[in-house]
């Protein structure tokens, strides 16, 4: 091998070493967990919401906003694209306000379907469709002002909506996603298992602030379903169902009763997909 | 001009567009503009279909529809229009523009009105005088308008029939729940709460169709209810203005289920109203 040859294997075999990105680690991570969560569903229109903002990270010296943006949910895992505007085609965030360190901060606003049409990175419509539904996350960020970084994760927990858009980016209904998920398991036409499909695809959310409770605890309690579709709901529950993600609320507490009862009381195949949810859920 | 049942709306419209249309033989253009409540958004919103038709439009003319909304203040008085920091005196915002072809021009658009869009609008008033914990209960319309952009000149009436819609504000103009008025109205009569303030706002109103409204819609609801009381019931009867309910099927059910029930006074107030109706 030449001396001009052993140059180049030797910076291949460097160049890839020095671009490649190192997985960061979960500790660096940004812990602020800022809770968004539903207050009213308010379809075809939109919904209202709120935020409050948690304390873990937070320096009393510093000065933080709160703020919201709207992600696009691609796959489970995935970050999708932030909805952008004119100005900021990329993704924008709204400020809901701003607080010295130490101090919470809450605030209340509303998404409605007009103010989300014409923005930017909404999914094009697939050739010979004239509507398609998005699954929309609006994400509570914390920005330190003091330190210029946001404290809270690029993906951070959301509350989800559903979006029906049809082409020149018209937003035409947006719903929450306990009152979707609620209507496609008792919808006439259709068994609902492939909305379950749909609905275990989506991440980092919490069933509380989502109002998910209230959703599976009438689900658990169905009486005329059959046990396939029973089974599906109880492999669909979130893990998370019954946990308060906030301290207050109490949410999901029924529908976690009513789950044990069925693993309990059910079919064989009930009892095992009760228990491997169980198992699920403790090591959550 | 009192408030208008369905049945003498639409024939005050066709007699008023016939006239108008025939009088004029393609010479001057005749215009109706209305609205009509679409959705439900909860207590954050309104769906609403707003309808503009020009009939004999000039060829070539562009023709725009807008609304505006207006507080009501008191049965036969003209209230303001809302305004922003730009137009205080009043703001009308774009829905629709066409341009004048055929010999019937129709604007139609669905638009929501939304708590969040109110915000910072000027001119609001309270309807009454009662404050609830800081908040005031306003009457707001929405009304369509149509304006001729080659004459600029509005070529709707000044008052056209609207959409009624219920709003809670602050002294700070801060709209915190804005829910259309037959919402509210079937609410007060079957959420065990004195509907008294409700039916009084009802017959407060004017220039509005009740079917474009669901008004009937909400009388039914009341009518059919288990929770609303006998008293609430009766009340809702005893407050329905003459030819109301007569094209509103849900509303005769209702009136049919209560004479099978057991309150002769209700069935008797029942029954007048279905007698009402047989008349031409």
């Amino acid at each position: 091998m030449s001396a001009n040859s052993k140059f180049w294997l030797a910076l291949f075999a460097v160049i890839p070493i020095g671009l490649a990105k190192a997985d960061p680690d979960p500790k660096d991570m940004p812990k602020n967990d800022s809770h968004c969560e539903v207050d009213s569903d308010c379809y075809p229109i939109g919904a209202a919401l709120s935020i409050s903002m948690d304390s873990a990270g937070i320096d009393p010296a510093h000065e933080y906003e709160l703020r919201y943006q709207y992600r696009i949910h691609t796959k489970k895992g995935e970050e999708g694209p932030l909805l952008g505007t004119k100005d900021a085609p990329k993704g924008s965030a709204v400020a809901l306000g701003r607080v010295q360190g130490g101090k919470g901060l809450s605030a209340k606003f509303d998404v409605t379907r007009g103010e989300l049409s014409g923005r930017t990175n909404w999914p094009q419509l697939r050739d010979g469709e004239s509507s398609r539904q998005v699954f929309l996350r609006v994400e509570p960020q914390v920005y330190d002002l003091t330190a210029k970084v946001f404290i809270s994760p690029p993906k951070s927990n959301a509350v989800i909506l559903v979006a029906w858009i049809e082409k020149d980016v018209k937003v035409v209904s947006l719903e929450t996603l306990s009152k979707w998920f609620e209507h496609t398991q008792h919808a006439f036409m259709s068994d609902g298992a492939a909305d379950i499909v749909k609905f275990t695809d989506l991440d980092a959310f919490n069933a509380d602030g989502n109002n998910l409770g209230d959703v599976f605890y009438d689900l658990m309690r169905e009486e005329k379903a059959d046990e396939a579709k029973l089974i599906r709901w109880i492999e669909a529950t979130p893990l998370d169902i019954g946990l308060s993600a906030n301290g207050q609320s109490k949410s999901g507490q029924g529908a976690l009763y009513f789950l044990r009862e069925r693993g309990e009381k059910g079919s064989p195949l009930m009892k095992a997909a009760v228990k491997k949810k169980l198992d699920e859920m403790s090591k959550k | 001009m009192t408030v208008k049942t369905t049945h003498s709306v639409r024939m005050v419209i066709i007699v008023v567009v016939t006239a108008l249309g025939s009088a004029a033989r393609g010479e001057e253009p005749s215009v109706m503009a209305s609205a009509s409540r679409g959705e439900s958004g909860g207590r954050i919103a309104a769906e609403i279909q707003l309808r503009g038709v020009v009939k004999n439009p000039v060829k070539g003319n562009v023709y725009e529809l807008y609304y505006q909304l207006r507080v009501h203040t008191k049965k036969g008085d003209l209230g303001a229009i809302l305004g922003t920091a730009d137009s205080p005196t009043g703001k009308a915002i774009f829905a629709k523009r066409r341009t004048g072809e055929d010999n019937t021009l129709y604007l139609d658009e669905t638009i929501d009105v939304t708590r969040g869009g109110l915000l910072g609008m000027t001119n609001f008033k309270p309807w009454g005088k009662i404050s609830m914990g800081g908040y005031y209960e306003m009457i707001l319309r929405v009304e369509p308008h149509i304006y001729d952009v080659t004459q600029k000149k509005y070529i709707s009436p000044a008052k056209t029939s609207a959409v009624i819609l219920v709003a809670d504000v602050s002294d700070e103009g801060k709209v915190v729940r804005l829910q259309p008025f037959a919402d509210l109205l079937s609410w007060s009569g079957t959420d065990g709460r004195d509907p008294t303030k409700y039916l009084a706002m009802y017959s407060d109103l004017d220039e509005f169709d009740t079917l474009d409204n669901g008004i009937e819609g909400a009388y039914a609801s009341v009518l059919a209810s288990k929770t609303a009381t006998p008293e609430v019931k009766l009340a809702f009867l005893k407050s329905m203005p003459k030819f109301f309910g007569k094209e509103a099927y849900a509303l005769q059910l209702a009136l049919d289920e209560i004479l099978k029930g057991d309150d002769a006074k209700l069935k008797a107030a029942a029954q007048a109203r279905l007698d009402e109706f047989k008349k031409p």
